[in-house]
């Protein structure tokens, strides 16, 4: 199984939602806030992540094709570091949203023990056959440090242009000190 | 590979999708997309997958292929066998991507970059039509997709090549930074020189 890339891991869980509940659950995904309001955003080792709900299985050319006796919520993440740190992060930061999420859920111990809600997840992990990141050694921190240094570099860069040597030294050291 | 058509009509947010060629809203997040789709494998295709992607994680072909796309953040692939309380006879081949760009180009590039390597792993999927040509590819795809309930990307305004041209920028501009305080104004103005001149396409 390879659930890494780099320092990068993969997490797929799918949890079984209790019968009526699938409706209430889809609502409440579509209406959380989304990008930096996000509850992923809280985490700052969450590169990418969403819930989706399988309710079926495509029938297409399939023949005797399975049905599911109940839908279930992936939830699905790209994150730095080991998983299980991730998610009794997650635990904590989310302690107001998993009971709208995994607790319509069947199965779903609370939040009374989060060891044992991680574990809980840990145990309908589907592990995942080949994971690919395509800068899998850089954190969400390294990302988006690159990405603001890439932006200061090219302002420097245009400034710099119509300076003496001297004097652009002197501004590099200040800028990049 | 083909078996007689059980179903072959596309649920109507699926046609909608083949019709329009863009990705449905809760998709996208700045730049970013995700897409899911679940294709059912059949029997004999799991140990030649297993085999596959055990290849390719230890002789990299298949990631310098998602590599030299460079519209992808992250995939994978994941051979589905059991879920809680339920008993599947068949496997299931989920695949995910994170990619920028819309939905259509996606898979355009997709088909005709990475045909080999597609085919060598959806062709154990039933129905599976080819990675070429791309219209009955992207028809395929769409009836196998599963839109997302809510999407995060933690950079969402950064494609994969910014991202990429990045890290390269830093990693240069910490070298200079590291040199530039035992230089004089001479000596930095070459290094400077040379430092654009590396950094020029990642800027």
């Amino acid at each position: 199984m390879s659930d890494r890339a780099g320092q990068a891991r993969a997490l797929t869980i799918f949890t079984p939602i209790q019968p009526g509940a699938e409706p209430a659950l889809r609502d409440y995904l579509r209406d959380m806030p989304r990008g930096a309001s996000s509850p992923l955003a809280r985490s700052s080792r969450t590169h990418v992540g969403r819930w989706h709900i399988i309710d079926r299985l495509p029938p297409y050319e399939v023949p005797r094709q399975d049905e599911l006796r109940r839908a279930h919520l992936l939830f699905s993440v790209s994150v730095d570091g080991d998983e299980r740190s991730y998610l009794e992060q997650l635990t904590r930061m989310l302690a107001a949203e998993i009971p709208e999420l995994w607790g319509r859920c069947e199965g779903y111990p609370g939040l009374a023990s989060s060891s044992a809600f991680v574990r809980w997840l840990l145990e309908h992990r589907v592990r995942t056959s080949f994971f690919f990141a395509a800068y899998s050694n850089a954190t969400v921190d390294d990302v988006r440090e690159a990405l603001a240094t890439r932006r200061q570099a090219l302002a420097f860069a245009l400034r710099a242009q119509d300076i003496d040597p001297a004097e652009r030294l002197a501004a590099f050291r200040e800028e990049f000190p | 590979m083909s078996s007689p058509s059980v179903d072959a009509t596309p649920p109507a947010e699926a046609q909608r999708r083949v019709e329009l060629g863009e990705s449905l809203e809760p998709n996208i997040q700045g730049r970013l997309s995700a897409l899911l789709t679940i294709n059912t494998v059949r029997w004999y295709g799991v140990p030649i997958l297993r085999a596959l992607f055990f290849v390719g994680r230890h002789f990299p072909p298949l990631s310098s292929k998602l590599r030299d796309l460079s519209f992808i953040h992250f995939a994978r692939w994941t051979i589905v066998r059991k879920l809680p309380g339920e008993q599947l006879r068949r496997p299931h081949l989920l695949f995910e991507s994170n990619f920028n760009g819309t939905w259509s180009q996606y898979i355009d590039a997709f088909s005709y970059v990475t045909a080999r390597e597609l085919g060598a792993i959806w062709r154990w999927c039933y129905g599976f039509p080819g990675p070429v040509p791309a219209g009955p590819f992207k028809a395929d795809i769409a009836r196998h997709e599963y839109p997302a309930e809510h999407y995060y990307a933690a950079y969402p305004e950064a494609s994969t090549t910014m991202v990429m041209s990045a890290l390269e920028v830093r990693e240069r501009l910490d070298e200079l930074r590291s040199r530039a305080g035992g230089m004089d104004a001479e000596a930095f103005d070459v290094a400077w020189t040379a430092f654009l001149r590396d950094t020029q396409p990642h800027l």
